[in-house]
């Protein structure tokens, strides 16, 4: 009987070793994680190149915060120049010989590779002010929407009894143009007059004409839609004409390095990230995020987030339509940018803020 | 696959624009900056026809051959009338003036927010939809461009031409109105620049005033530059390695914190060793 039991559990000693064997066999078998390919068609280069290496410093600051994930995530970084033309090349790089399953675009590039991704059945989501690039079920977009902006702006020059507004506008670029149609609407009905509308290119040094002729309309305020280098060239000279007259932006003071400018001055922003986005790029880059970064920080969290919903229990990779059924459910999803809801549109919607400029620092009015 | 249509379709693009603009700064030496007007004339029209009117690719490419011959028309008969730096200078007011209505008419062009769905060609049910079928269209129509530049470089016309490069003082003597001839060639090689146009938008699907900014000629003079001033193949060749180059940069295995910057620095120490010991261009035969 002893025997007997000596050999049963011999047996049995036995086969557990060999299950176990076979258990981390079978898991080595499983092999190396599947690899999710993104690629990006960002300006790496040109003048605003800044944009793309910020976008790309912020994708891979993500990367290595994803923590423990089923699938690899690799990124694919190709320079579209900010030249359609060369953002199709990249395109067509990346979805014909890199093989991408989603592809991140910023500015010009969103309209061309718009169609493409639709036609090839992945991913895309674009860094763009223009809402019509989230159109099909691939597409999503991940800028705060220039209506929502525009609202939040006009019910603060109400607030402050503004009537009478100055605009100096760059026409070069398309945002501008989108914020300022949006801006007319939202001001008529709020009985706010626009006194002066005075555009100019991109490039402009000498703005004294058109700052002569702002001046004579007496405005309350001046609203500076313009990018670096024009925003700070025409806010100096706007001080050297001896015009003390507030001034106020739609994001372009969020950008801005020479705050001295804007000691003190009040804009709407929705580019306000977050101080441990903000925190971790500035010890990984020993600089300040530029404009897009804490967008393409988001966009790599909301990709990985949904691909690994839909891809829980599958053998391989989600197919296309389920990462963009579960990229529709985000709500309530801590970003770099705040709180982020995915719509059904496919817009990420983040909070706008009224902040202002106080020591040198943006900070968030109220806090 | 996709990736090399791609290419070849850019390549068949850049090669009618770098034909046309050869027939009037290689072969009759007018330093022309304005290829870009064009060839965005081509394209808005295109665009604006398909989206809005929903027009018939074939059509808006007509309309847009039209409206490059009565624009054409209109800015050569002043530029006619110049030669040498001045004849550059003139034509790049003329590139600023267009770029501005393409940027500043907003009601309809739509502005810096661009055109964008712009649809592909058809012919009795049959889209160009896809990239090969668009392919064999680019490069049908790069024949076209080819065999009527060749025509014209053959032709009697085509030798006036030349002379006018030559010697335009000269040429006058001998009784020919040199200004009928470069009007005239600027007005042929508007109305090629115009289908290149035209075939771009269908084929991007999306075009905006930022694509026919003055960079766009510099692009186009630099195709022929280095291809060879003079020279049709060259025009071809200098397209080929202008769309090509940039591309196999994207495959150089090069560190990719610097990646992209290097291989910026890699295409202009290129160009400038080309442009050192091929001055006349890959196949030249005439040197600026």
């Amino acid at each position: 009987m002893k025997r007997t039991g000596k050999k049963l559990t011999g047996i049995i000693a036995a086969a557990v070793i060999i299950l176990s064997g076979l258990i981390v066999s079978g898991c080595e078998k499983a092999g190396p994680k599947e690899t999710f390919k993104i690629g990006v068609s960002a300006p790496l280069t040109g003048n605003v190149g800044f944009v793309g290496v910020g976008m790309k410093n912020a994708m891979l600051l993500a990367k290595d915060r994803l923590g423990d994930t089923k699938y690899n995530y690799e990124f694919i970084f190709e320079d579209s120049q900010f030249d359609p033309k060369v953002a199709a090349g990249a395109a067509h790089k990346l979805i014909s010989i890199d093989k991408v399953d989603a592809i991140v675009s910023v500015g010009h590039g969103g309209p061309i590779i718009s169609p493409l991704a639709t036609k090839n059945d992945i991913i895309h989501f674009s860094i763009s002010i223009q809402p019509w690039l989230a159109e099909g079920d691939n597409n999503f977009l991940h800028w705060a929407p220039s209506k929502e902006l525009n609202r939040v702006l006009v019910e603060e020059l109400q607030r402050r009894g503004i009537k009478r507004v100055g605009v100096f506008r760059t026409v070069s670029f398309e945002g501008w143009a989108v914020y300022m149609d949006d801006f007319n609407k939202r001001r008529r009905s709020a009985g706010i007059k626009l006194v002066s509308d005075q555009t100019f290119q991109d490039g402009t040094k000498d703005f004294r004409e058109l700052i002569l002729k702002a001046k004579k309309t007496n405005p309350d305020i001046y609203l500076l839609l313009a990018q670096t280098p024009e925003l700070e060239i025409l806010a100096k000279q706007i001080k050297e004409a001896g015009i003390d007259t507030p001034m106020t932006s739609i994001e372009s003071f969020e950008a801005t390095k020479e705050t001295d400018l804007f000691e003190g001055y009040w804009y709407v922003s929705a580019m306000s990230p977050t101080s441990d986005f903000t925190d971790a790029y500035k010890q990984k880059y020993h600089d300040k995020p530029p404009v897009a970064a804490a967008n393409a920080y988001d966009i790599v969290n909301l990709i990985v987030t949904a691909v690994e919903k839909a891809g829980a229990g599958l053998p391989g990779k989600p197919p296309t339509a389920e990462i963009s059924k579960e990229l529709r459910k985000i709500k309530n999803f801590p970003g770099a940018l705040g709180n982020l809801v995915v719509g059904d549109d496919g817009i990420v919607l983040s909070g706008v803020q009224l902040k202002m400029i106080k020591n040198g620092e943006h900070v968030v009015m109220g806090e | 696959m996709g990736y090399l249509i791609h290419i070849a379709i850019l390549f068949a693009i850049y090669s009618i624009l770098g034909l046309s603009l050869n027939l009037i700064v290689g072969y009759t030496g007018l330093f022309s900056m304005t290829h870009a007007v064009f060839y965005g004339i081509g394209a808005y029209t295109t665009a604006l026809l398909l989206t809005v009117r929903g027009m018939d690719f074939f059509v808006s490419v007509a309309v847009g051959v039209m409206i490059a011959v009565i624009i054409s028309l209109v800015s050569g008969i002043v530029l006619s009338r110049f030669s040498d730096d001045y004849y550059a200078i003139v034509s790049l007011g003329f590139g600023v003036i267009v770029y501005a209505v393409f940027l500043n008419w907003q009601e309809l062009t739509r502005g810096p927010f661009g055109i964008p769905g712009i649809g592909r060609p058809s012919v009795m049910n049959f889209v160009f939809s896809s990239g090969e079928s668009f392919l064999i269209l680019s490069l049908s129509a790069l024949g076209l461009v080819f065999l009527a530049s060749r025509f014209i470089v053959r032709s009697s016309f085509g030798r006036v031409l030349k002379a006018i490069r030559e010697d335009e003082k000269a040429i006058r003597v001998f009784g020919y109105n040199t200004t009928y001839y470069k009007l005239a060639i600027f007005v042929m090689v508007a109305m090629m620049a115009a289908v290149a146009g035209s075939l771009y938008a269908s084929y991007l699907t999306f075009i905006g005033p930022s694509i026919f900014m003055l960079r766009e000629s510099i692009f186009i003079l630099a195709i022929i530059i280095l291809g060879g001033l003079g020279s049709l193949g060259g025009s071809i060749v200098g397209a080929l390695f202008m769309i090509l180059l940039p591309e196999v940069l994207r495959f150089v295995g090069l560190p990719s914190s610097i990646a992209a910057q290097m291989r910026q620095v890699i295409y202009g120490v290129i160009l400038i060793v080309l442009m050192l010991y091929r001055p006349q261009g890959l196949i030249g035969k005439y040197r600026m």
